[in-house]
């Protein structure tokens, strides 16, 4: 709240403290390539919005949503880019070839995979820690339905490193075959 | 992290594939879910207890939650970069041009108060004692009366919307009459027609102020022209007949 007043230095020690979140949220909702210009982007919403900000909500969840509603912006833009070109190959058909050996990269791409609605439930729950109660209020959507979206997000991710795992092991065993 | 398929280890041997889960299998797994986040919902029916204690396959599948949970936490917990200056280098370069703070609108404000405290103290025992006591004469004070209260009204119509918004004329440009810019609550309640009225009836007034205290002190107005009438005792006094001219002053 005191960052309202526009101090520099208020406005600074509120970025850093809160920066970590945003930028993730942006990395897992959209990309990492996007994650800074999203986060310039949501902060730049936030000191504009930031004097109509009512304490109805926590600023952590405030927060959280603007950052949610500027990745969902730039993911209905890609939308609407892809359909225009029609020669850029459909966002998907990259994903089974794509299985970098870095962890955290892994799980990105495991991510992308979810449909947007799963992949921010499970990012804010799961990554963030946030409750079923807070994620629902920056989704707009009751906690139930959160739960449902994590659960399932949670059986896509299952599958999908099973169908891995399964295409890992037939591949260490074809060595094997040919010998 | 190198992901271990629980399915493998512990699953049916008739098949090396999950089967395709049924509703009792999702809503089980709902549950196991919030279970493992510490969630209250869904709550766990007598329905899916029994499903959970029969189904290997949800057996396989909480394990897999398990592995998988623990495998987000550890992945997504790294060390971020700090980009705090380029942040809020773009945030103040956004940022309008800084407003006057509240201590000075307050202090304005004082200052007005005070000018019109004055002002009400200079006037006041005009209007009710006349020339005696007071420190401007009786006419001076009924122009100041009449000319701020009037400049106030005028003050108070173009001061709503003084800029105007984003391509359109602010309404100080456009509209300096009475009534201009009232508030819509004001417009509905029809306060808007009783305040012009009120305020032309003002701005009458300060147009005639200055023939009246004419009249009150014994001058002549000098625009009577051809309202050659009057009463035998204006006559007789001179007043109410036309200002001497200086043809007449010379006779």
């Amino acid at each position: 709240m005191q960052a309202r007043r526009g101090d520099p230095a208020v406005m600074s020690s509120f970025i850093r403290a809160t920066q970590r979140e945003v930028y993730s949220l942006c990395a897992y909702l959209v990309d990492e390539d996007s994650a800074d210009d999203l986060s310039q982007e949501t902060y730049l919403r936030i000191f504009r919005a930031l004097p109509a900000f009512r304490k109805e909500s926590s600023a952590r969840t405030w927060l959280l949503s603007i950052t949610r509603r500027v990745c969902m912006d730039e993911l209905r833009r890609r939308v609407r880019r892809r359909r225009r070109e029609t020669l850029v190959p459909e966002f998907n058909a990259e994903l089974p070839g794509l299985v970098p050996d870095d962890d955290h990269a892994e799980l990105r791409e495991l991510l992308r995979q979810l449909p947007a609605e799963r992949r921010g439930a499970f990012v804010l729950t799961q990554i963030l820690g946030l409750s079923y109660i807070e994620a629902g209020d920056i989704s707009g959507c009751p906690a139930g339905t959160i739960g449902s979206r994590v659960a399932r997000a949670r059986g896509d991710l299952i599958a999908a490193l099973e169908r891995g795992s399964s295409r890992r092991t037939e591949r260490e065993a074809r060595p094997d075959a040919m010998d | 992290m190198r992901w271990t398929n629980p399915w493998k280890r512990r699953g049916p041997a008739s098949s090396s594939e999950p089967p395709t889960v049924d509703d009792a299998c999702l809503a089980a797994r709902a549950v196991l879910s919030a279970q493992l986040d510490g969630e209250p919902e869904p709550p766990l029916t007598e329905e899916i207890a029994d499903h959970l204690a029969d189904c290997p396959y949800c057996a396989v599948w909480r394990e897999s939650m398990h592995q998988l949970t623990r495998r987000v936490r550890l992945t997504s917990a790294r060390a971020l970069p700090d980009r705090t200056p380029q942040l809020l280098a773009a945030v103040l370069v956004d940022q309008p041009a800084r407003r006057p703070s509240r201590a000075a609108y307050r202090l304005v404000r004082l200052g007005l108060v005070v000018a019109a405290a004055a002002q009400f103290v200079i006037i006041v025992p005009a209007l009710i004692f006349g020339d005696a006591g007071a420190l401007v004469s009786p006419h001076a004070s009924r122009e100041l009366v009449a000319g701020w209260a009037l400049l106030a009204v005028l003050a108070r119509g173009t001061a709503v919307e003084p800029a105007g918004r984003v391509g359109r004329p602010g309404r100080a440009t456009v509209s300096l009459r009475c009534g201009a810019g009232w508030p819509a609550p004001l417009r509905r309640r029809r306060v808007e027609p009783v305040a012009r009225r009120v305020c032309d009836s003002l701005q009458r007034a300060v147009a005639a102020c200055p023939r009246r205290c004419d009249a009150a002190v014994g001058v002549q107005p000098l625009d009577v022209g051809d309202r050659s009438g009057g009463t035998a005792q204006e006559k007789s006094t001179g007043i109410g007949s036309p200002r001497p001219t200086r043809s007449t002053m010379r006779e």
